[in-house]
């Protein structure tokens, strides 16, 4: 069986900004807590008029320009997102139609948040080798900004738009080696809409992310004879700044590494681990990888990428 | 400073929370002695983890300064 892996990530980051140093002060917030703890500067915004299948579109047509992919090669095309353009259809069906892709192609939807992308891994991979697939495309595309509420200071400061396209294929520049997939649905309260807004309960989410996430990627390095100290980078869920540095301290490893890169885009949901892996793909230092991501459901997902040798 | 109060001080350092050690009384608010409220989070889970407690999220929200949290400690583990 060919080895299916990471091939590349495409983004797109809205241009629109909105500044946190001005709602600091409505809410009375420091300024060295805004930049220290929470890590979000201002806020990737989509324009008015864009909608969550436009965002995706265009982080797919990035992925095609940059690879110089060939419209009728794309076998399947899943996309991450709990924030449709619409209930029926399917933003995967929308993107599918706007880039031309063959009827032949695989194309569904996956609901999940912040774990999206990891679960997403898991799932296009498994059905590629299932199907004999050589050429998939994850997307995720979750644009909070269409159910924030402005006034909820727990909330507002912390997310951004954005999408991104990872090409899955038998060429990969990463390998993955091992997955962790776990839910805890007794606790899906945590993080939920209440009419159409958007709501957390952020103390819980805090407790469950930085009690979870360290013991969920030791067991996962565990799997494959390996300790912390052997892994180069540790790309997580950027919920804050403050909960990546407290699940580093408690994995025992320095911060550096550590990215962290919510500081002019926020919270982007399942978009933040591949905005950083699609840096840390053409970073030769970078070998072993471990993501993470954790959140709605609630849920969590961990695996662990190693750069091909030839790359 | 009661011993009780010492133990939120030793949860405090324990979670390498940084706070103003000179204006420190345990009466004052969490915030007025340099603790913000994420700080606040990581006290919280200090304590819960090392004493076997929880706080429920009402509760917790209600407990503004370390001795009320000292006191509902105690209530817990009495």
């Amino acid at each position: 069986m060919k080895v299916l892996g990471i091939k590349a990530i495409a983004a797109y980051v809205p241009e629109g900004r909105a500044s946190n140093l001005t709602l600091a002060k409505r809410f009375d917030m420091d300024e060295s807590f805004l930049t220290g703890k929470i890590g979000v500067i201002e806020r990737a915004i989509k324009a008015i008029d864009q909608d969550t299948s436009d965002l995706a579109f265009l982080a797919l047509d990035r992925l095609m320009q940059q690879q110089a992919l060939n419209a009728d090669s794309i076998q399947a095309l899943v996309v991450v997102t709990q924030n449709p353009d619409r209930n029926i259809p399917h933003v995967s069906a929308q993107v599918h139609g706007r880039a031309d892709l063959a009827e032949a192609c695989v194309v569904f939807d996956i609901s999940l948040g912040c774990s999206g992308y990891v679960y997403g891994l898991a799932v296009i991979r498994s059905l590629m080798q299932a199907q004999g697939l050589e050429r998939g495309v994850l997307i995720t595309a979750d644009p909070y900004s269409k159910i924030l509420d402005p006034e909820d200071r727990t909330t507002t400061l912390l997310f951004g738009d954005a999408a991104t396209a990872t090409l899955i294929d038998t060429d990969p520049v990463w390998e993955i080696e091992a997955f962790s997939l776990k839910s805890r649905g007794k606790d899906w309260a945590a993080i939920r809409t209440e009419n159409g807004k958007f709501e957390m309960d952020g103390r819980s989410v805090f407790n469950f992310a930085v009690t979870t996430i360290p013991g969920d990627v030791n067991a996962l390095l565990a799997s494959v004879d390996m300790t912390p100290d052997e892994v180069d980078r540790y790309i997580l869920h950027q919920g804050s700044r403050f909960i990546v540095k407290s699940i580093a301290d408690r994995l025992r490893q320095p911060l550096e590494k550590f990215p962290i890169e919510i500081e002019h885009c926020g919270n982007t949901v399942s978009s933040t681990i591949p905005l950083i892996a699609e840096h840390l793909l053409h970073d030769r230092s970078a070998r072993t990888v471990v993501l993470s991501g954790f959140g709605v459901g609630l849920s969590w997902a961990s695996c662990l990428c190693r750069r091909t040798d030839t790359k | 400073m009661t011993m009780n109060d010492q133990r939120i001080i030793d949860a405090l350092q324990g979670a390498a929370i940084d706070y103003d050690g000179e204006k420190f009384s345990p009466d004052l608010r969490f915030r007025d002695i340099g603790i913000d409220s994420l700080d606040v989070m990581s006290l919280f889970l200090a304590i819960e983890e090392k004493y076997g407690v929880k706080f429920a999220v009402t509760e917790a929200d209600a407990i503004k300064t370390p001795a009320e949290l000292s006191r509902a400690l105690d209530r817990k583990l009495s």
